[in-house]
């Protein structure tokens, strides 16, 4: 399970490109600081930096024992850096869109997609928990497609309270999570539900592939819900 | 209401059967009257659904004319269709989350037509999610009924694993209550083909292969009672007196043991 508990001194990076201005990248990394009752480190990169020399100098940065997660933008323009260091990053790393919405100072929702399974419920765990203890309000979102729908539904209200009881139970028995159920397309909801509870933050357990047809859902929720998206890594199958 | 009854062609046998045991009850208790006469009429006019040419009830009024959707096209069943598709898409198919045409041959089956559970089994279990968990119980009892032993077990199945392997999700909140006690009518009106009626008990076995033998112990007619039955064979014991036979045979008293054969 990977966490953003700190073990010792604690620092955020915000991860900003030669000429890229701090906000909103330094206010998301200051409001996770909060969270895990750290401090801000600034890791500027140096111009004219390829993508995997730049990703080279993010992974020593975020390799630091010190250093529970890194955050930085995740525009069009910047992909190939944010791909690369989220899929290496053995650590949570945050993607802030270029357009996201100015950062509380305080993270107050988050948004947290589980699809059911305990590997996906046992990467954001951890993080969850640290959330939850600091007064941050835990919505998580399930959503039912062809590989998640109950094979059984009674009595609809019956059914979705019960069904809900349990899969809170099981997956996120944090105090005070509320669930949100869907049916649809993971990826469409998460964005969706992530405007209207108006979440502060989105976390993704996730295994960190990229090739297509895997990560629909990070994709989707990094480049559309204008929040930042904390990935953090699943192990492997 | 009556708009209502008239459309939900289940509820207007139910109300048929209600109508004519009522009427059939004040005739036994020397009550008989207009009204009585009344509703064997309003018992007589109400239409059920039932098309002699196929041998299918219709579900409602319209359902045949539904966008033919079956269950394979949509996912492996049990399914819960209406979260997968929602619930406008599914009313607007044939796709049904446990057809009330087949609870029917199931509660009342001296209420629908002679020889309709086949046809009805043939329709409606491909256009059946299963989606209700007393579904896979009912249907494995109709498949028992219906001479379909193994497909019967495949149902059965589902129906114990309901709780056993928590399909539903949410046995930490109880146990399915129907669904165990449709997992015994099943084995026992449906496997063994047990009826009770006019005081007679039968039995009509039908083992699926991979079965060697079916032993039960119940109660009937205040008499407790035991079968014991292989793929050859139905051994019967009760004990006290009790009329027992087997499909089309005369019934007979059977005290203690005996053995129930087959003709020819």
């Amino acid at each position: 399970m990977t966490t953003i508990e700190p073990a010792g001194v604690t620092e955020v990076l915000a991860i900003l490109g030669h000429d890229e201005p701090g906000p909103p990248v330094t206010e998301t990394a200051a409001a996770i600081a909060r969270l895990a009752g750290g401090e801000v480190r600034q890791v500027r990169l140096a111009a004219g930096l390829s993508p995997q020399q730049a990703a080279r100098q993010v992974m020593r940065a975020l390799h630091q024992p010190c250093t529970v997660s890194g955050v930085l933008a995740a525009g069009e323009l910047s992909r190939p850096l944010w791909q690369r260091v989220a899929q290496q990053s053995a650590k949570p790393v945050v993607l802030v869109p270029p357009e996201a919405r100015e950062q509380p100072p305080r993270i107050r929702r988050v948004l947290l997609p589980l699809d059911g399974t305990t590997r996906s419920a046992s990467a954001v765990a951890g993080t969850a928990e640290r959330l939850a203890r600091v007064g941050a309000e835990i919505v998580v979102l399930h959503v039912f497609d062809a590989q998640t729908v109950p094979k059984f539904w009674n009595q609809h209200a019956h059914a979705g309270q019960a069904w809900g009881q349990e899969f809170l139970a099981r997956y996120c028995a944090l105090p005070g999570a509320r669930l949100e159920l869907r049916s649809g397309t993971a990826a469409e909801h998460v964005v969706k539900v992530a405007g209207t509870e108006q979440a502060d933050m989105i976390a993704l357990g996730w295994s960190q592939r990229l090739e297509p047809g895997r990560a629909l859902v990070v994709q989707r929720a990094v480049l559309d819900a204008g929040v930042p998206v904390m990935l953090v890594p699943m192990p492997a199958d | 209401m009556r708009q209502e009854l008239r459309y939900r062609f289940a509820a207007n046998v139910m109300a048929r059967w209600n109508l004519r045991a009522g009427a059939d009850a004040a005739d036994r208790a020397g009550m008989t009257s207009a009204e009585t006469t009344r509703w064997r009429e309003l018992a007589g006019r109400l239409v059920d659904g039932y098309d002699p040419a196929s041998g299918r009830y219709e579900q409602f009024a319209g359902y045949f004319a539904l966008e033919p959707l079956l269950v394979k096209d949509v996912a492996v069943p049990p399914v819960a269709a209406d979260l997968l598709l929602g619930r406008d898409r599914v009313a607007r198919s044939q796709l049904i989350k446990q057809p009330d045409v087949l609870m029917l041959h199931h509660l009342v089956p001296d209420q629908v037509e002679p020889g309709s559970l086949g046809p009805n089994l043939d329709y409606y279990d491909p256009r059946t999610a299963h989606g209700s968990s007393l579904s896979p119980a009912i249907t494995a009892s109709l498949l028992g009924r219906a001479g379909r032993p193994d497909e019967a077990l495949a149902m059965l199945r589902m129906a114990l694993a309901l709780d056993l392997d928590d399909l539903t999700g949410m046995t930490g909140a109880g146990l399915h209550m129907a669904s165990l006690g449709g997992v015994w009518q099943a084995v026992v009106t449906g496997l063994a083909g047990v009826r009770v009626r006019a005081n007679v008990l039968t039995a009509d076995p039908r083992l699926p292969a991979a079965w060697d033998g079916l032993h039960l112990r119940f109660r009937c007619l205040g008499r407790k009672v035991r079968l014991d039955i292989t793929h050859d064979r139905t051994e019967i014991w009760a004990d006290a007196p009790l009329m027992v036979a087997l499909p089309g045979q005369t019934p007979r008293t059977v005290a203690g043991a005996a053995t129930l054969r087959r003709a020819g």
